[in-house]
């Protein structure tokens, strides 16, 4: 369950940091290669959708860039380049209705059908993979955004809770029973689906 | 412990975060307590559902957008870092050491791509910025029309090699030099001697884009006409005295917007790479209105400024390739990446659905109207303010083809449902299949022509009797993660194919006539949705048929005190369109003499490229 967070490197980041701030930039370039997965999958959970994210993420990684002369290491560079990507995601509104094409794929509603609702599963149906995602990731987007975040970091991106906690910038119990609360909301919408 | 405090510690439990004491205390009441083990089962049962979740990889791409904004802003010199990377002249980080980028000039000399020059500079093999871009990611582009960004890890073999342009011996100095003069921005100069590899392209057919209805169809001549030279910088384009975009040096004589007098020379502050240097100087004598514009902010809304101006006449076509060239439409809104074999003829269908479009290009009403006394890359100052030139209706929108590195860029300034229903006719466009998009209605597109290939690939599978290949599941996989298409539109018992090397390369032999038949229902049902009512009124007005009062882009900005300003916010209805055409690299012109080496070359800077690299032949199997 920890797999995201074993594979951060603090040793190989430092480095990486030190070599951006020495002058050779493109020393950056295997820092983003480096966290660009995880940042882009985190916080595309937590806006839900893949255009947001991109610009959240890049905005991310250009903030890091921006700001790396005050990096001192005092925390890792993941969970630094993390808090920059959670919180700019929790703030996140969608600046602008985006054009809108009429599609045949969209629902009747006019909301893409990727965003199913868990209340119309019918438990005696089976699902597909992306059926399942769809619906999930709306359940998550219903959550409150704090309550999403603990969600994301730990349930998705395995983090630990003192991990969480400083990318949060909360106490470690905080954490605890935030993710908890968060559980049994998104439990709750989720139900069908479990009962399915 | 009771019920209430197990509950609490119910999550941490579940995810081994409690102190062995209080987990000892949980798991005596979980023993004793159906209830609270009930809940735990239905929390772990939801754990694992959001765990598996598929992750999402970063888009193509990201990891180059980063880096040109990382390039395009001063940022070291807020922090202090990295000083000694800095050009002195410039307002920028250099990537690359002078002599180093001056050994790339020499390798994409010999038509080896930026890949390769990029590699170079890294000795080590790894070229840290954007390669990715440029090895795994986005040499897997051509996969994504029939699958999503999570399903790149499988190759999907072009059957169709690109022809191999001729290529003139050297470029046309003269001319180089002028561009050098126009772009004359030393931090362009200096920058990007490398960085800006693209090859002036020499279209071997005139666009044929301005003169509307009257304008013949248009016809691609053969690719072995059309010629390239390398050019340090972008350039743009010319537009011929009909208005037509114009080869630039395939028309001699015609090429003034490549040719501009040396009094253009621009030549902005040290750090002046945040401003285009239009200021006013000569806008007396050659009757080009300058504004300044500041791109540090919104570098798109800066686009649209002068994509504006410069269609009413009140900037030059030097400012706006300007200001659309390099990495000042990375972060546009509305952005879509085409992933083309022919760059030839993805360009000639796009400007043909311009036209559809009712789209005019930049500044070709002005030349239209018989302005020829002016260069021919400027844009004669709008007089009057009556907002039109040569009494001609206004265009339904404008697009400007400006050049960004290693791709062709499209700017269109359009209303909001003209674009949409242009991303309806998109989706009929086989061969202008989207590889990226960054706003919905373009996943609408996208998913639209994925669905169309799926089915085609359905279709053939079902005439070859095999079984599925895996990039035809990939694909079927991403298309029905993405739309769910009712059971009844599925293809019922659809014999899966296989041998996905073959098939592939079969399915896309035969998948645009396949095309032809399975996009017409499905492009008539987004059609019939996406136009709305007053659909007529604007076809009517596309072609040319009425006139409004006034034109809507007139109003938007005024000139005054040497400045060009917003005069009103911009109606909410017209949005920038960036549409980004990227193509294979051509073989070296000495292919057939070196495939070998060449081959090894490409090969060398990354796995994913070599792959694509070999795909070709591979294909011919």
């Amino acid at each position: 369950m920890r797999s995201n967070a074993e594979s951060f490197d603090g040793a190989e980041d430092r480095e990486l940091v030190a070599q951006v701030m020495s002058g050779q930039s493109d020393a950056f370039g295997a820092i983003v290669e480096r966290y660009q997965d995880r940042l882009y999958n985190t916080v595309w959970r937590l806006v839900g959708n893949a255009e947001d994210a991109r610009d959240l993420v890049q905005d991310t990684f250009v903030r890091t860039y921006e700001n790396l002369g005050s990096f001192r290491g005092g925390s890792s560079l993941y969970t630094w380049m993390f808090r920059i990507a959670v919180n700019a995601g929790l703030s996140h509104r969608r600046r602008r209705k985006p054009l809108r094409l009429a599609d045949a794929d969209d629902g009747e509603d006019g909301r893409p059908i990727g965003w199913a609702d868990p209340s119309s599963v019918n438990p005696a149906d089976p699902l597909d993979a992306a059926e399942t995602e769809a619906i999930v990731q709306r359940a998550l987007g219903e959550l409150d955004a704090d309550q999403r975040a603990v969600v994301v970091l730990r349930d998705i991106q395995h983090l630990d809770y003192q991990e969480i906690a400083d990318i949060l910038e909360v106490p470690a119990g905080t954490v605890k029973s935030r993710l908890h609360r968060a559980r049994l909301a998104l439990r709750d919408r989720l139900r069908p689906l479990l009962k399915a | 412990m009771n019920c209430e405090q197990a509950r609490q510690d119910i999550s941490a439990y579940l995810d081994h975060e409690l102190p062995p004491a209080e987990a000892d205390a949980v798991r005596a009441h979980l023993e004793a307590c159906p209830d609270c083990r009930a809940l735990l089962e239905e929390l772990r049962t939801m754990v694992d559902l959001v765990g598996r979740l598929p992750e999402r990889p970063a888009p193509v791409g990201l990891s180059e957008d980063v880096r040109r904004e990382v390039e395009g802003h001063s940022v070291l010199a807020r922090t202090g870092v990295g000083r000694r990377a800095r050009h002195p002249a410039a307002g920028r980080p250099v990537f690359l050491p002078r002599a180093l980028a001056l050994a790339a000039s020499f390798l994409l000399a010999a038509g080896i791509g930026t890949v390769l020059y990029l590699d170079a500079t890294h000795p080590g093999g790894r070229g840290l910025f954007a390669f990715r871009g440029a090895t795994g990611r986005e040499a897997a582009l051509d996969k994504t029309r029939l699958g999503q960004a999570e399903h790149e890890e499988k190759e999907m073999p072009l059957a169709i090699a690109p022809p191999s342009p001729a290529r003139p011996p050297a470029g046309v100095p003269g001319e180089a030099d002028a561009e050098r003069s126009v772009f004359a921005g030393k931090a362009f100069d200096v920058q990007k001697p490398a960085a800006a590899p693209a090859k002036a392209y020499r279209p071997a057919f005139d666009y044929s884009v301005a003169a509307g209805p009257e304008s013949g169809p248009i016809a691609p001549q053969t690719p072995a006409a059309v010629q390239f030279e390398r050019s340090e910088q972008p350039q743009a384009p010319a537009l011929d005295s009909n208005g037509r975009l114009r080869d630039k040096a395939g028309q001699a004589g015609q090429g003034a917007s490549a040719a501009p007098d040396s009094k253009d020379a621009r030549q902005p502050a040290a750090d002046g790479w945040n401003q285009l240097g239009l200021t006013p100087g000569n806008a007396a004598d050659t009757g080009r209105v300058d504004a300044t514009v500041t791109v540090l902010a919104d570098k798109a809304k800066e686009v649209q400024q002068v994509m504006n101006s410069a269609a009413f006449g009140q900037a030059s076509i030097q400012s706006l390739s300007q200001v659309a060239s390099g990495g000042n439409l990375a972060r546009a809104d509305n952005q879509l990446i085409l992933e083309v074999e022919s760059r030839d003829k993805a360009n000639a269908e796009l400007v043909e659905l311009f036209r559809q479009s009712g789209w005019s290009p930049v500044g070709g009403r002005e030349r239209a109207a018989g302005r020829s006394g002016a260069p021919e890359a400027t844009v004669a100052k709008r007089s009057g303010g009556e907002g039109e030139t040569g009494g001609q209706p206004p265009a339904a929108g404008y697009f400007f083809l400006a050049h960004r590195d290693g791709e062709d860029t499209w700017v269109v300034i359009a209303d909001r449902d003209d674009v949409s229903r242009f991303g309806s006719r998109l989706a009929g466009e086989p061969d202008l299949a989207v590889a990226y998009d960054s706003s919905e209605p373009f996943v609408a597109i996208r998913r639209l022509q994925d669905r169309l290939a799926v089915r085609a690939a359905d279709d053939l599978g079902r005439d070859l009797g095999q079984k599925k290949s895996d990039s035809f599941a990939l694909a079927r996989k991403a298309e029905d993660e993405k739309i769910a298409v009712p059971p009844a539109e599925r293809a019922p018992g659809a014999a899966p194919t296989e041998g996905g090397l073959k098939a592939d390369v079969q399915v896309k032999a035969h998948r645009e006539e396949r095309l032809e038949d399975a996009r017409r229902p499905a492009l008539a049902e987004a059609d019939a949705t996406a136009r709305p009512p007053d659909v007529e009124q604007k076809d009517a007005l596309a072609a040319g048929q009425s006139e409004p009062a006034s034109s809507p882009a007139a109003s938007f900005y005024s000139w005054s005190d040497g400045t060009l300003r917003p005069a009103a916010p911009l109606p909410e209805n017209q949005v920038l369109l960036v549409i980004r055409v990227r193509w294979r690299p051509e073989a070296p012109p000495t292919v057939t003499a070196d495939t070998e080496i060449n081959a090894s070359k490409e090969a060398a800077p990354a796995d994913a490229s070599g792959a694509a690299t070999q795909s070709a032949p591979a294909a011919g199997h």
